[in-house]
């Protein structure tokens, strides 16, 4: 394919479209804020927030601050809270679309108890995704970049996010060389897991806490599309241990991403 | 064989003609006048002659109807394959569509129009290239949408116009099928113009 049949990436709208619990977000909300700062591009921030915790990322601090030792119980917040942190979702980070993801939408799902590591946290990054698709849609506009990470998660390098965003702008799509694929649309994530202790010494490089996405294109949006053939709904479910033909098995969150991204 | 289990279908159309729908009344219609945006108009295209809306243009409007679904019943009802769309611009018979898609695996996308292409022989024979009119179709939401939402494929990233005035609308839609691994059939597989 010669230069002149290749699209060039060209960045101008970003969304970050944050999902999931809030948990130690108060913690994280001001570097979050800096580190999407960035020059010459628009950032609006899209957020869907839980309305109960299930803190099984900080089993010690569960133990020792508020006596839980089973951290895959969920945990409701209270009025209080939730009004607490949807405030501070609105104050800090201004989002063009902001929901209170209900507990009521998953208790009529089929195997979601069964399931709840895994298409819980599906279903968060579905609603988020959504939520970035209906801005679109009610301004007839596109963002070019859509990034999808946690209240609680930090990545670092603190400059990071400007040193891939300007590394890949102007970049000609299908150029081997620079980004391999054929298509524009491009999707990579990082597993981060250098604080979980089964992890250290894995080939993952220490940059974060858990899950960083980026989807240029609508790769994000079809992502969303596949994802929803596995999220139970009030009808059926895929949920299994077994199959692997067609239905999902539910075993890690991380390795059910990587196997809707390959599909 | 698998047979769907299909409990909800919600019909997209796009059309400029705004008027009560007569199709079926347990079906609910998400309707609303094509957009115009004088984009890409190597994807306009014809059928039996007739011009057809332009296909970014088309789809963009369904992809908008599925917004719209989405909004008034989000994913608990629209996942895992229980809702099936019903896709044209105006009313149309959908039932030999329908009865095919729900005799045919999951993730399967059914066309009203589609056959193997005489003018790609050399491919249609062993790969059975299909030749899409791709304007009327019957799938889940999750298709439905990964289907429509081309038109912002065709948005992203400064596309040179050289790349993309060189594609035609079937084009499109055969590429985003493979590329998307759908499963895909019709009603009419042998019926087709000659080209």
């Amino acid at each position: 394919m010669s230069m002149q049949h290749e699209s060039i990436i060209d960045i101008k709208n970003i969304a970050i479209c944050m999902y999931g619990q809030y948990r130690t977000g108060d913690a994280c909300l001001e570097y979050i804020k800096k580190f999407y700062q960035a020059k010459n591009v628009n950032i609006d921030f899209f957020c869907s927030v839980k309305e109960y915790e299930t803190a099984y990322t900080r089993p010690e601090y569960n133990k020792n601050t508020l006596g839980i030792t089973d951290h895959l119980t969920q945990r409701p917040l209270d009025k209080t809270a939730i009004e607490y942190q949807s405030n501070q979702i609105k104050t800090h980070y201004r989002p063009k679309k902001f929901e209170v993801y209900k507990t009521r939408n998953e208790s009529i799902l089929l195997d979601m108890k069964q399931s709840i590591l895994h298409s819980k946290v599906l279903s968060a990054w579905a609603e988020s995704i959504m939520l970035k698709q209906q801005y679109e849609a009610e301004n007839n506009m596109t963002y070019d970049l859509v990034i999808m990470q946690r209240y609680d998660v930090i990545v670092w390098p603190s400059f990071a996010f400007e040193k891939v965003l300007y590394g890949i702008q102007g970049l000609r799509v299908g150029n081997p060389s620079t980004i391999p694929t054929p298509d524009k649309n491009i999707m990579f994530f990082d597993q981060i897991g250098a604080f979980r202790p089964e992890q250290i010494g894995s080939f993952m490089y220490p940059n974060g806490q858990d899950l960083w996405v980026w989807g240029l294109g609508n790769s994000l949006d079809v992502w969303v599309y596949e994802a929803l053939q596995h999220i139970p709904s009030g009808l059926s479910s895929n949920y299994t241990t077994k199959q692997y033909n067609y239905a999902y098995p539910h075993y890690d969150t991380h390795e059910m991403l990587a196997c809707i991204c390959i599909k | 064989m698998l047979i769907q289990n299909q409990p909800h279908i919600l019909i997209s159309l796009a059309s400029d003609i705004i008027e009560p729908n007569p199709i079926r009344n347990d079906w609910e219609v998400f309707q609303r006048p094509v957009v115009t945006s004088d984009k890409w108009p190597q994807y306009n295209y014809t059928f039996e002659d007739q011009p057809k809306p332009n296909l970014y243009d088309t789809y963009k409007t369904h992809w908008l109807n599925g917004i719209d679904m989405w909004k008034k019943y989000g994913q608990h009802a629209l996942a895992q394959n229980d809702t099936t769309v019903l896709v044209n611009d105006v009313d149309f018979f959908f039932s030999p569509l329908i009865d095919l898609y729900h005799d045919s695996p999951p993730n399967t996308v059914v066309f009203e129009r589609l056959w193997r292409c005489s003018r790609y022989a050399g491919y249609s024979l062993p790969s059975h290239t299909p030749h899409p009119v791709p304007d009327t179709f019957v799938t889940s939401y999750s298709n439905f949408m990964k289907i429509v939402s081309i038109w912002k494929w065709i948005d992203s990233h400064n596309n040179t116009p050289e790349l993309l005035s060189n594609d035609t609308a079937w084009l499109l839609v055969l590429r985003t099928i493979w590329k998307y691994n759908l499963i895909h059939t019709s009603t009419r597989w042998k019926e087709g113009p000659k080209v």
